[in-house]
């Protein structure tokens, strides 16, 4: 049994997250830990063959559904694998495959000392590693790019905050949560300045039953249940 | 009350599944059992692409059956439709549970709709067949007494919503502007902004009503109101130059500390607030002295402020130096920001550097001399191990060339151009090259 000492975050990360889950952790997931070593394996390249549809008929790029300053973001380990992927342009499902594939080689290419910020198509690509994952936002190209960076900084301190010391296992289990996290923050693509408390205030609160004001407070409470 | 009672009820068996102490890190984490989590196990376990492909297949069919069998609840639909879009995000296609996406949104319990509406968001476009049958959804949950389901559709509707069904929910949304819950106004609010941008002429009317949200009290909602008229105002600032005055004051509050706690990110209160503040200023005050006028003392201020060092507060500044070297022109204001683009360039930070040099590019048509000034770093950022800055430098020298320096400025552009892959940069500078070759006709020694 392990010592109760607490997971790395990958926002303090103690030691290298190499990925084999902290004991605690493994002793909830069943022994999850041989199963997320990192096996060094090369960034599989996609086939396109592989069944994904492409939906023909999606609008074009340019003149898609209102230019929001996020063009999309994403997560992804220092393997290539995707965690999260949220795109505010309409793309096509085989062109947002290409951009994905190409963006991860570009990123994972970049040398620690060099710029957070990268040239990308038409885009700039602001990005940061916290522990073993990799986030990426494309913004327009006459962004702030430094605001960027501390907007993925946000969004991991709100990770952070509602899963309590966040690591990449958090991430991968429950990455329905951390869409809605990033839902709550950026809706539709721009940053909600909103205080950090609202933000995770919203999300609990659909973890709970809630009823407006006027009918009674939640039966549960009442009982004394909740 | 029986109405709550049964919905408690009903609700009674997800909470109590629930790791106890709802909200809050434990609830967080799924519980270990969970199918998502076998699924996510069997994957790393394996070392082969096609092994992966194999094993995906086959979790797609056993989704396929889980999805179309009417004996499924809509607690194993929420498991499932998770689970199809991991595989989505892996890249294998799941369009079969589109449709069941919707209808988990349109029936499920609160739990069982939020994921519903996240598969919809993720799996549907703009232009999507299936995205009509989402309205009905939409409509009844504004409508709902239960205000978590008024959250989500306006969520929704602020990220994709179909152009054509716009006036079945807007005034149920205008609506939702006067909601007595300040989160209600403010996803409303968000809401009409996706309309403005998807069908303005939609939403031409309402425009009074905006007003209103930017005199919220609520700081949430009148930050909120900023996204709308920013892009109103780049549309046509003339219509609003009588906000300046209200838009000042908000900046002065904000860099004042005037705001809750609540709203400092690190110490700087509300930065991303001050930003867009700073951007809808810098549109009302271009090539207009009496409106720029207005905002020389909250720019000199937001200048002084910003004085802590943490990435924030440079942003924040650079948005400040590019707003005064795009409003009417004042000495003081241009002095004090020429020196904080000084301070950037010079920065050992290579963010900072980077920063430095983009606002040189700015506003070096305006003021060449700045150039001369730090014209040591910037030969030094030429050769510069990252390609980002030497990129960049190039951009700026771009913008500088003169008959003397232009030869050895297209060397240089040529010399980054051998060494580019990128296809957009190598036609961009390619583009550039030309432009120049034909500005200064050269001669071939």
């Amino acid at each position: 049994m392990a010592s109760a000492s607490p997971p790395p975050s990958i926002l303090r990360p103690r030691a290298r997250l190499a990925a084999t889950a902290p004991a605690r952790r493994s002793a909830r997931r069943g022994g999850a830990g041989p199963g997320f070593r990192e096996r060094g394996r090369k960034r599989r390249k996609d086939k396109t063959g592989s069944g994904a549809g492409t939906y023909g008929g999606r609008r074009g790029t340019s003149q898609d559904g209102g230019c929001r300053m996020m063009r999309f973001m994403l997560l992804f380990s220092r393997q290539g694998k995707l965690r999260l992927q949220k795109w505010y342009l309409a793309t096509s499902d085989k062109e947002r495959k290409k951009m994905v594939r190409e963006l991860m080689q570009v990123v994972l290419a970049r040398k620690p000392k060099m710029c957070s910020f990268l040239e990308w198509r038409d885009l700039k690509v602001v990005y940061k590693r916290y522990a073993s994952l990799y986030f990426c936002c494309a913004i327009e190209g006459q962004d702030n790019e430094l605001i960027t960076l501390e907007l993925i900084h946000r969004y991991v301190e709100l990770l952070d905050k509602y899963f309590g010391s966040v690591c990449e296992l958090d991430i991968i289990f429950n990455f329905e949560k951390a869409y809605f996290i990033l839902d709550e923050f950026l809706m539709g693509g721009d940053v909600q300045d909103t205080s950090k408390k609202s933000v995770l205030k919203a999300i609990e609160q659909a973890d709970l039953l809630q009823e407006e004001d006027e009918s009674p407070r939640s039966v549960l409470e009442e009982m004394g249940l909740a | 009350m029986s109405d709550i009672v049964e919905k408690t009820l009903t609700a009674l068996p997800g909470l109590f599944l629930q790791t106890p102490g709802a909200g809050g890190p434990a609830a967080a984490r799924a519980p270990f059992s969970s199918r998502l989590g076998g699924l996510i196990r069997g994957i790393t376990a394996l070392t082969s692409k096609h092994e992966e492909e194999k094993l995906i297949h086959q979790e797609l069919s056993n989704l396929k059956a889980a999805v179309s069998a009417p004996t499924t609840t809509l607690k194993m639909m929420k498991e499932c439709m998770v689970r199809l879009i991991y595989c989505e995000m892996l890249g294998y296609d799941a369009s079969f549970g589109y449709i069941h996406a919707i209808k988990l949104a349109q029936q499920g319990n609160l739990l069982e709709k939020r994921v519903g509406y996240l598969a919809v968001s993720l799996f549907l476009h703009e232009s999507h067949e299936l995205l009509l049958l989402l309205v009905n959804t939409v409509v009844k949950d504004l409508q709902s007494t239960n205000l978590v389901e008024v959250c989500m559709a306006l969520t929704i509707v602020s990220q994709i919503f179909p152009q054509e069904m716009i006036p079945a929910v807007l005034p149920l949304i205008e609506d939702k502007l006067q909601h007595s819950k300040e989160i209600i106004r403010r996803k409303a609010v968000l809401a009409l902004y996706k309309f403005h941008l998807i069908a303005p002429n939609q939403v031409q009317h309402i425009h009074v009503k905006f007003r209103k949200a930017l005199c919220d009290r609520d700081v949430g909602v009148m930050a909120a109101s900023l996204h709308i008229y920013h892009r109103m105002i780049k549309e046509n600032s003339s219509g609003y130059k009588d906000l300046t005055g209200s838009f000042v004051t908000i900046l002065k509050q904000v860099v004042g500390g005037k705001l809750p706690v609540d709203f400092n990110y690190h110490s700087v209160p509300a930065p991303w607030l001050q930003i867009q503040l700073l951007r809808i200023l810098r549109l009302l005050g271009k090539d207009d002295q009496r409106t720029s006028e207005l905002m020389y003392d909250v720019l000199d201020e937001s200048l002084r402020r910003a004085e802590l060092n943490h990435n924030v507060t440079y942003a924040i500044l650079f948005e400040c130096v590019h707003t005064v070297y795009s409003i009417y022109p004042k000495s003081e204001l241009l002095e004090k920001a020429a020196k904080c683009i000084g301070k950037f360039v010079l920065s050992p930070k290579i963010n900072l550097k980077y920063l430095g040099l983009k606002a040189l590019t700015y506003v070096i048509q305006q003021d060449p001399t700045l150039a001369l000034q730090h014209q040591m770093t910037i030969i030094e950022c030429l050769d510069h191990p990252d390609p980002i800055i030497k990129r960049e430098t190039l951009e700026l020298l771009y913008r500088i060339t003169n008959a003397q320096n232009i030869t050895v400025i297209v060397q240089k552009m040529l010399e980054y151009l051998h060494q580019s892959k990128e296809e957009y940069i190598i036609v961009n500078l390619v583009g550039k090259i030309a432009e120049l070759a034909e500005k200064y006709p050269l001669f071939e020694p």
